[in-house]
């Protein structure tokens, strides 16, 4: 809501009271389509970059869990050898 | 679209809702095109620019911030392509470099809306606000017409709110001298 008193200038007032207008519908339902391609194809590309992602991540998860793995038990040997080493 | 509707709709805007840009659409599509046409002056111009206004906000929505106002927000983007369009005009129409300002000089051209509004004072209003500066006409539109506060009108203009208060003050008085002006022709002729 504005904060510049309109109700008590005539001129404000009446400007205020003026109608809105619509557009053309036939470029009013051009525009609709046109913007609803657009979020369809940021929401397909969302789409396909999650699964890619998702992918990813699945095929790495091996490698990731053998990778730790290996490295705790080097660690454990390394230990070992430090404490009862000769 | 009260505050809480609002924050809801800009979230889901930004997860590419489409029921939420409907919303959006909805509740600003005529406001935008009339401020676009009184501002321009040209129906064809104003339904262009509100085309592109539209698809500027699906390709912006992701990086909407939470707390975005969508009105100020979209008029600032409806104002940035009407100032664009003026300064691509200027160059079409082969002024140097050097002449571009923010709004073109030009003998005002008459509202689009004169001819289809139903009184006669409605027509007296839409012929003076069509006559005055472009500066003018689009700080009597956002706060008088829109509603905006003196603050969220200057964040639109990009423009100090003590300089949107005097644009303000003196848009009114150019307005209140036209509407005079156009008495007067009336009463002579």
């Amino acid at each position: 809501m504005s904060d510049v008193d309109v109700e008590d200038d005539s001129i404000l007032a009446a400007l205020a009271a003026l109608p809105v207008h619509e557009a053309d519908p036939r470029r009013a339902r051009r525009t609709r389509s046109r913007t609803r391609a657009v979020l369809r194809r940021r929401r397909s590309r969302r789409f396909l970059l999650t699964a890619a992602l998702r992918i990813w991540c699945r095929a790495l998860e091996p490698v990731v869990v053998c990778s730790a793995g290996a490295a705790y038990l080097a660690a454990v040997i390394r230990l070992a050898l430090r404490l009862y080493g000769s | 679209m009260d505050r809480e509707t609002e924050l809801d709709v800009v979230l889901r805007l930004r997860a590419g809702d489409p029921e939420a840009f409907e919303a959006v659409y909805d509740e600003y599509r005529a406001r935008l095109f009339t401020f676009l046409a009184r501002l321009a002056r040209d129906r064809d111009v104003a339904e262009d620019l509100l085309e592109e206004t539209w698809l500027r906000l699906v390709s912006h929505a992701e990086r909407l911030r939470p707390d975005t106002r969508l009105g100020p927000w979209l008029f600032a983007i409806a104002r940035n392509l009407f100032c664009s369009h003026c300064r691509s005009r200027l160059l079409d129409d082969g002024h140097s470099a050097g002449a571009i300002g923010l709004w073109p000089a030009g003998t005002p051209r008459p509202s689009p809306f004169e001819q289809a509004v139903a009184s006669d004072l409605e027509r007296r209003f839409e012929r003076a606000l069509a006559a005055l500066p472009a500066a003018d006409r689009e700080v009597l539109l956002l706060v008088v017409v829109e509603g905006f506060t003196v603050a969220e009108a200057a964040a639109v203009c990009e423009v100090r709110q003590d300089a949107l208060r005097q644009r303000l003050s003196r848009a009114r008085a150019r307005l209140a001298r036209e509407l005079g002006a156009l008495d007067t022709r009336v009463k002579s002729s």
